[in-house]
Protein backbone atom coordinates (compact mmCIF):
# COMPACT_ATOMS: atom_id res chain seq x y z
CA UNK A 1 0.00 0.00 0.00
CA UNK A 2 2.53 2.32 1.04
CA UNK A 3 4.70 1.79 -2.21
CA UNK A 4 1.47 2.58 -4.42
CA UNK A 5 0.95 5.65 -2.56
CA UNK A 6 4.85 6.29 -2.63
CA UNK A 7 4.21 6.25 -6.70
CA UNK A 8 1.08 7.90 -7.02
CA UNK A 9 2.19 10.95 -5.78
CA UNK A 10 4.36 11.85 -8.15
CA UNK A 11 1.20 11.94 -10.83
CA UNK A 12 -1.12 13.77 -8.60
CA UNK A 13 0.02 17.37 -9.16
CA UNK A 14 1.46 17.07 -12.30
CA UNK A 15 -1.99 15.57 -13.55
CA UNK A 16 -3.88 18.48 -12.34
CA UNK A 17 -1.40 20.83 -13.79
CA UNK A 18 -1.31 19.42 -17.24
CA UNK A 19 -5.63 18.91 -17.20
CA UNK A 20 -5.69 22.81 -16.51
CA UNK A 21 -2.96 23.69 -19.40
CA UNK A 22 -4.82 21.29 -21.81
CA UNK A 23 -7.13 24.11 -21.70
CA UNK A 24 -4.69 27.09 -22.35
CA UNK A 25 -3.01 28.39 -25.06
CA UNK A 26 0.66 28.38 -24.82
CA UNK A 27 2.49 31.82 -25.58
CA UNK A 28 5.88 31.61 -24.88
CA UNK A 29 6.97 28.34 -26.62
CA UNK A 30 6.14 25.43 -24.23
CA UNK A 31 3.48 22.97 -25.64
CA UNK A 32 1.74 20.82 -23.54
CA UNK A 33 2.72 17.95 -25.22
CA UNK A 34 5.91 18.57 -24.28
CA UNK A 35 5.06 18.72 -20.35
CA UNK A 36 3.66 15.64 -20.58
CA UNK A 37 6.59 13.95 -21.35
CA UNK A 38 8.47 15.52 -18.65
CA UNK A 39 5.91 14.84 -15.76
CA UNK A 40 5.60 11.06 -17.23
CA UNK A 41 9.33 10.48 -16.58
CA UNK A 42 9.38 13.00 -13.40
CA UNK A 43 6.55 10.61 -11.91
CA UNK A 44 8.89 7.84 -12.78
CA UNK A 45 12.05 9.04 -11.48
CA UNK A 46 10.96 10.98 -8.19
CA UNK A 47 9.89 7.66 -6.49
CA UNK A 48 13.57 6.73 -6.92
CA UNK A 49 15.26 10.06 -6.24
CA UNK A 50 13.41 11.74 -3.17
CA UNK A 51 13.87 10.73 0.52
CA UNK A 52 11.64 11.68 3.13
CA UNK A 53 14.39 10.06 6.09
CA UNK A 54 13.94 13.74 7.76
CA UNK A 55 10.18 13.01 9.06
CA UNK A 56 11.71 9.66 10.21
CA UNK A 57 14.71 11.40 11.94
CA UNK A 58 11.61 13.37 13.40
CA UNK A 59 9.63 10.79 14.69
CA UNK A 60 12.59 9.00 16.04
CA UNK A 61 13.85 12.30 18.07
CA UNK A 62 10.41 13.22 19.14
CA UNK A 63 9.37 9.63 20.89
CA UNK A 64 13.14 9.21 22.56
CA UNK A 65 13.55 5.92 20.15
CA UNK A 66 16.42 7.44 18.99
CA UNK A 67 18.14 6.14 22.37
CA UNK A 68 18.27 2.62 20.13
CA UNK A 69 20.75 3.97 18.12
CA UNK A 70 22.60 6.02 20.35
CA UNK A 71 23.41 3.09 22.81
CA UNK A 72 24.24 0.63 20.26
CA UNK A 73 27.57 0.58 18.46
CA UNK A 74 25.13 1.35 15.20
CA UNK A 75 25.47 4.23 12.84
CA UNK A 76 22.13 6.26 12.47
CA UNK A 77 23.40 7.59 9.42
CA UNK A 78 24.10 4.11 7.91
CA UNK A 79 21.10 2.56 9.20
CA UNK A 80 18.48 5.23 7.04
CA UNK A 81 20.69 5.45 4.16
CA UNK A 82 20.53 1.24 4.07
CA UNK A 83 16.93 1.35 5.08
CA UNK A 84 16.18 4.41 2.27
CA UNK A 85 17.90 2.28 -0.34
CA UNK A 86 15.89 -1.01 0.35
CA UNK A 87 12.56 1.24 -0.55
CA UNK A 88 14.32 2.58 -3.58
CA UNK A 89 15.48 -0.85 -4.82
CA UNK A 90 11.70 -1.92 -4.22
CA UNK A 91 10.43 1.14 -6.25
CA UNK A 92 12.82 0.46 -8.92
CA UNK A 93 11.71 -2.71 -9.12
CA UNK A 94 7.86 -2.10 -9.79
CA UNK A 95 8.81 1.06 -11.88
CA UNK A 96 11.21 -0.79 -14.19
CA UNK A 97 9.08 -1.51 -16.69
CA UNK A 98 7.68 1.76 -17.15
CA UNK A 99 10.47 3.41 -17.08
CA UNK A 100 11.67 0.97 -20.02
CA UNK A 101 8.81 1.55 -21.84
CA UNK A 102 9.44 5.22 -21.54
CA UNK A 103 13.49 4.87 -22.78
CA UNK A 104 12.24 3.42 -25.44
CA UNK A 105 9.70 5.86 -26.54
CA UNK A 106 12.31 8.69 -25.43
CA UNK A 107 15.29 7.11 -27.24
CA UNK A 108 13.96 5.81 -30.54
CA UNK A 109 15.91 6.78 -33.76
CA UNK A 110 19.11 7.41 -31.80
CA UNK A 111 22.46 5.28 -32.24
CA UNK A 112 22.63 2.39 -30.20
CA UNK A 113 26.08 3.91 -28.67
CA UNK A 114 24.46 6.71 -27.94
CA UNK A 115 21.63 5.25 -26.13
CA UNK A 116 23.86 3.19 -23.92
CA UNK A 117 25.61 6.15 -23.22
CA UNK A 118 22.29 7.99 -21.96
CA UNK A 119 21.18 5.46 -20.26
CA UNK A 120 24.64 4.89 -18.08
CA UNK A 121 24.71 8.34 -17.23
CA UNK A 122 20.34 8.42 -16.33
CA UNK A 123 21.23 5.34 -13.89
CA UNK A 124 24.30 7.19 -12.76
CA UNK A 125 23.03 10.27 -11.93
CA UNK A 126 19.75 8.62 -10.55
CA UNK A 127 22.26 7.33 -7.38
CA UNK A 128 23.72 10.32 -7.26
CA UNK A 129 20.29 12.50 -6.93
CA UNK A 130 19.60 9.87 -4.64
CA UNK A 131 22.47 10.56 -2.37
CA UNK A 132 22.33 13.69 -2.56
CA UNK A 133 18.70 14.02 -1.81
CA UNK A 134 19.21 11.97 1.27
CA UNK A 135 21.85 13.83 2.53
CA UNK A 136 19.72 17.05 2.02
CA UNK A 137 16.91 15.22 3.75
CA UNK A 138 18.83 14.29 7.04
CA UNK A 139 20.67 17.56 7.19
CA UNK A 140 17.02 19.55 7.24
CA UNK A 141 15.84 15.86 9.63
CA UNK A 142 18.78 16.77 12.36
CA UNK A 143 16.53 20.74 12.91
CA UNK A 144 14.13 18.31 14.84
CA UNK A 145 16.86 18.53 17.49
CA UNK A 146 16.48 22.00 18.11
CA UNK A 147 12.51 22.65 16.99
CA UNK A 148 9.30 21.70 18.41
CA UNK A 149 7.54 22.97 15.17
CA UNK A 150 9.49 20.70 12.60
CA UNK A 151 6.19 20.23 10.34
CA UNK A 152 7.02 24.23 9.34
CA UNK A 153 10.87 23.58 8.22
CA UNK A 154 9.65 20.19 6.88
CA UNK A 155 7.02 22.66 4.64
CA UNK A 156 10.23 24.94 3.76
CA UNK A 157 12.34 21.69 2.70
CA UNK A 158 9.63 20.27 0.20
CA UNK A 159 8.49 23.55 -1.33
CA UNK A 160 11.97 24.29 -1.91
CA UNK A 161 13.62 21.01 -2.93
CA UNK A 162 10.36 19.88 -5.45
CA UNK A 163 10.42 23.84 -6.96
CA UNK A 164 13.59 24.69 -7.46
CA UNK A 165 14.26 21.04 -8.23
CA UNK A 166 11.87 20.92 -11.26
CA UNK A 167 9.30 19.03 -10.17
CA UNK A 168 6.25 21.33 -9.56
CA UNK A 169 7.62 23.10 -12.98
CA UNK A 170 10.47 22.11 -15.38
CA UNK A 171 13.47 24.42 -15.80
CA UNK A 172 11.94 25.95 -19.13
CA UNK A 173 9.78 27.73 -17.40
CA UNK A 174 12.11 29.75 -15.46
CA UNK A 175 14.07 32.72 -16.07
CA UNK A 176 17.33 32.38 -17.46
CA UNK A 177 19.12 34.51 -15.09
CA UNK A 178 17.60 31.75 -12.54
CA UNK A 179 18.45 29.00 -14.43
CA UNK A 180 22.76 30.35 -14.37
CA UNK A 181 21.93 30.42 -10.20
CA UNK A 182 20.70 27.49 -9.84
CA UNK A 183 23.15 25.35 -12.44
CA UNK A 184 26.08 26.11 -9.21
CA UNK A 185 23.03 25.03 -6.33
CA UNK A 186 22.08 21.28 -5.11
CA UNK A 187 18.47 21.46 -5.75
CA UNK A 188 18.95 20.43 -9.86
CA UNK A 189 20.60 17.41 -8.67
CA UNK A 190 18.34 15.79 -6.33
CA UNK A 191 14.82 14.91 -7.76
CA UNK A 192 14.83 15.26 -12.16
CA UNK A 193 18.78 15.78 -12.87
CA UNK A 194 17.76 11.86 -14.45
CA UNK A 195 15.05 13.57 -16.27
CA UNK A 196 16.99 15.90 -18.01
CA UNK A 197 20.15 13.30 -18.39
CA UNK A 198 17.02 11.20 -20.34
CA UNK A 199 15.84 13.81 -22.52
CA UNK A 200 19.21 15.16 -23.59
CA UNK A 201 20.30 17.90 -21.51
CA UNK A 202 23.47 16.99 -19.94
CA UNK A 203 26.82 18.63 -19.37
CA UNK A 204 29.66 16.90 -17.58
CA UNK A 205 30.54 19.53 -15.11
CA UNK A 206 27.07 18.73 -13.47
CA UNK A 207 29.02 15.47 -12.38
CA UNK A 208 31.57 17.82 -10.20
CA UNK A 209 28.92 19.58 -9.03
CA UNK A 210 26.39 17.39 -7.46
CA UNK A 211 29.37 15.69 -6.13
CA UNK A 212 30.66 18.86 -4.78
CA UNK A 213 27.26 19.07 -3.22
CA UNK A 214 27.13 15.51 -1.95
CA UNK A 215 30.41 16.16 -0.05
CA UNK A 216 28.78 19.19 1.87
CA UNK A 217 25.91 18.13 2.85
CA UNK A 218 27.78 15.11 4.18
CA UNK A 219 30.34 17.49 6.22
CA UNK A 220 27.62 19.60 7.43
CA UNK A 221 25.36 16.62 8.43
CA UNK A 222 28.72 15.21 10.03
CA UNK A 223 29.17 18.80 12.05
CA UNK A 224 25.43 19.15 13.03
CA UNK A 225 25.21 15.47 14.51
CA UNK A 226 27.84 15.81 17.03
CA UNK A 227 26.19 19.49 18.42
CA UNK A 228 22.67 17.66 18.06
CA UNK A 229 23.40 14.64 20.00
CA UNK A 230 25.93 16.25 22.82
CA UNK A 231 22.40 18.44 23.91
CA UNK A 232 19.99 15.72 23.61
CA UNK A 233 19.08 14.36 26.35
CA UNK A 234 15.73 12.02 26.73
CA UNK A 235 14.15 10.73 30.19
CA UNK A 236 12.41 7.38 29.66
CA UNK A 237 8.57 7.63 31.19
CA UNK B 1 -31.79 29.50 19.00
CA UNK B 2 -30.56 33.20 19.35
CA UNK B 3 -29.08 32.78 22.96
CA UNK B 4 -27.54 29.12 21.80
CA UNK B 5 -25.86 31.21 18.75
CA UNK B 6 -24.54 33.77 21.71
CA UNK B 7 -23.26 31.21 23.29
CA UNK B 8 -21.00 29.04 21.32
CA UNK B 9 -20.11 32.31 19.48
CA UNK B 10 -18.95 33.34 22.74
CA UNK B 11 -17.46 29.93 23.08
CA UNK B 12 -15.49 29.96 19.89
CA UNK B 13 -13.88 33.39 20.86
CA UNK B 14 -13.03 32.06 24.48
CA UNK B 15 -11.55 29.37 22.86
CA UNK B 16 -9.59 31.42 19.71
CA UNK B 17 -8.24 33.87 21.89
CA UNK B 18 -6.55 31.68 24.32
CA UNK B 19 -4.84 29.68 20.93
CA UNK B 20 -3.83 32.87 19.89
CA UNK B 21 -2.66 33.75 22.79
CA UNK B 22 -0.71 31.19 23.64
CA UNK B 23 0.73 31.11 19.73
CA UNK B 24 1.78 34.68 20.56
CA UNK B 25 3.77 33.57 23.51
CA UNK B 26 5.72 31.04 22.30
CA UNK B 27 7.41 33.00 18.93
CA UNK B 28 10.08 31.67 18.44
CA UNK B 29 7.85 28.72 17.39
CA UNK B 30 5.33 30.95 15.95
CA UNK B 31 7.97 32.24 13.69
CA UNK B 32 8.88 29.18 12.50
CA UNK B 33 5.15 27.86 11.57
CA UNK B 34 4.46 31.22 10.29
CA UNK B 35 7.26 30.26 7.84
CA UNK B 36 6.36 27.20 7.06
CA UNK B 37 2.71 28.20 6.58
CA UNK B 38 3.94 30.98 4.24
CA UNK B 39 6.28 29.02 1.81
CA UNK B 40 3.33 27.12 0.28
CA UNK B 41 1.41 30.53 -0.21
CA UNK B 42 4.51 31.82 -2.60
CA UNK B 43 4.97 28.46 -3.98
CA UNK B 44 1.69 28.83 -5.73
CA UNK B 45 1.86 32.81 -6.20
CA UNK B 46 5.70 31.76 -8.24
CA UNK B 47 4.50 28.77 -10.35
CA UNK B 48 1.52 30.82 -10.64
CA UNK B 49 3.20 33.60 -12.14
CA UNK B 50 5.53 31.44 -13.87
CA UNK B 51 2.36 29.85 -15.37
CA UNK B 52 0.92 32.80 -16.48
CA UNK B 53 3.78 33.97 -18.42
CA UNK B 54 4.17 30.93 -20.59
CA UNK B 55 0.51 30.39 -21.04
CA UNK B 56 -2.78 32.15 -22.08
CA UNK B 57 -6.45 31.23 -20.36
CA UNK B 58 -8.86 32.23 -23.15
CA UNK B 59 -12.28 34.11 -21.80
CA UNK B 60 -9.89 34.69 -18.21
CA UNK B 61 -7.93 38.42 -18.13
CA UNK B 62 -4.29 38.37 -16.03
CA UNK B 63 -6.04 40.54 -13.50
CA UNK B 64 -9.49 38.30 -12.84
CA UNK B 65 -6.89 35.29 -12.45
CA UNK B 66 -4.64 36.95 -9.63
CA UNK B 67 -8.19 37.71 -8.38
CA UNK B 68 -8.96 34.05 -8.67
CA UNK B 69 -5.77 33.09 -6.64
CA UNK B 70 -5.97 35.06 -4.03
CA UNK B 71 -9.80 34.01 -3.52
CA UNK B 72 -8.49 30.75 -3.52
CA UNK B 73 -5.55 31.15 -0.72
CA UNK B 74 -7.75 33.61 1.33
CA UNK B 75 -10.24 30.48 1.64
CA UNK B 76 -7.87 27.90 1.96
CA UNK B 77 -5.85 29.57 4.75
CA UNK B 78 -9.14 30.27 6.21
CA UNK B 79 -10.02 26.55 6.07
CA UNK B 80 -6.90 25.36 7.76
CA UNK B 81 -7.18 28.07 10.62
CA UNK B 82 -10.84 26.63 11.05
CA UNK B 83 -10.90 23.14 10.78
CA UNK B 84 -7.15 21.69 10.43
CA UNK B 85 -6.48 21.03 14.09
CA UNK B 86 -10.01 19.77 14.90
CA UNK B 87 -9.49 16.88 11.81
CA UNK B 88 -5.76 16.26 12.84
CA UNK B 89 -6.52 15.86 16.04
CA UNK B 90 -10.15 14.10 16.74
CA UNK B 91 -9.06 10.76 15.47
CA UNK B 92 -6.01 10.94 17.24
CA UNK B 93 -7.76 11.59 20.40
CA UNK B 94 -10.27 8.72 19.63
CA UNK B 95 -7.99 6.01 18.83
CA UNK B 96 -5.95 7.53 22.76
CA UNK B 97 -9.06 7.82 24.60
CA UNK B 98 -8.32 11.33 25.35
CA UNK B 99 -11.93 12.39 23.50
CA UNK B 100 -13.74 11.60 26.57
CA UNK B 101 -12.64 15.30 27.95
CA UNK B 102 -14.73 17.12 25.26
CA UNK B 103 -17.38 14.64 25.55
CA UNK B 104 -17.79 15.34 29.20
CA UNK B 105 -17.98 19.30 28.41
CA UNK B 106 -21.24 21.13 28.83
CA UNK B 107 -21.25 21.91 24.57
CA UNK B 108 -21.62 20.27 21.82
CA UNK B 109 -18.64 17.90 21.31
CA UNK B 110 -18.59 18.28 17.72
CA UNK B 111 -18.23 21.89 18.19
CA UNK B 112 -15.64 22.10 20.46
CA UNK B 113 -13.80 18.53 18.28
CA UNK B 114 -13.72 21.25 15.33
CA UNK B 115 -13.46 24.52 16.17
CA UNK B 116 -10.62 23.92 18.38
CA UNK B 117 -7.07 26.02 19.20
CA UNK B 118 -6.81 27.54 15.95
CA UNK B 119 -3.04 27.85 14.58
CA UNK B 120 -2.50 31.82 14.18
CA UNK B 121 0.07 31.51 11.21
CA UNK B 122 -3.01 30.31 9.06
CA UNK B 123 -4.78 33.27 9.81
CA UNK B 124 -2.02 35.42 9.43
CA UNK B 125 -1.38 33.73 6.05
CA UNK B 126 -5.47 34.39 5.06
CA UNK B 127 -4.75 38.13 6.05
CA UNK B 128 -1.93 38.45 3.31
CA UNK B 129 -3.84 36.46 1.00
CA UNK B 130 -6.78 39.67 1.62
CA UNK B 131 -3.89 41.97 1.78
CA UNK B 132 -2.31 40.77 -2.09
CA UNK B 133 -6.42 40.42 -3.17
CA UNK B 134 -7.31 44.23 -2.40
CA UNK B 135 -4.03 45.42 -4.27
CA UNK B 136 -4.95 43.43 -7.38
CA UNK B 137 -8.76 44.47 -7.01
CA UNK B 138 -6.91 48.03 -6.99
CA UNK B 139 -4.44 47.62 -10.17
CA UNK B 140 -6.97 45.43 -12.28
Amino acid sequence: MRLFVTILQGFITPLFLLLVLSLATPTGGTSVSGLISYFLLVGLIYPLTRSRVNEFIEEQTTSGEINNFLVKPISFYKYLLVDDLSWKILNLLTLAPFIFIACIFLLWGNSPDYNLAILGISVVTTAISFLVSFNFSYLVGLFSFWLDEFWAINNVKLVTVTFLGGVVLPYSFFPDWSNQLLKYSPFPYMLTWPVRVLRGQFEPIEIIISLFWYAVLGLSIKVLQKMAISKYSHTAS
Amino acid sequence: MLIQFKKYLRLFWAVQSAGIAKDIQLRGNFTMTLIGSLCYFYLHLISFKLIISRFRFPGWETGQLWILLFTFEIFTYLAFFFFWRGLQHTPKEIGTGTFDVLLSKPFSSRFLAFFRNCSLHNLASAIFGAIYLVFALVQY
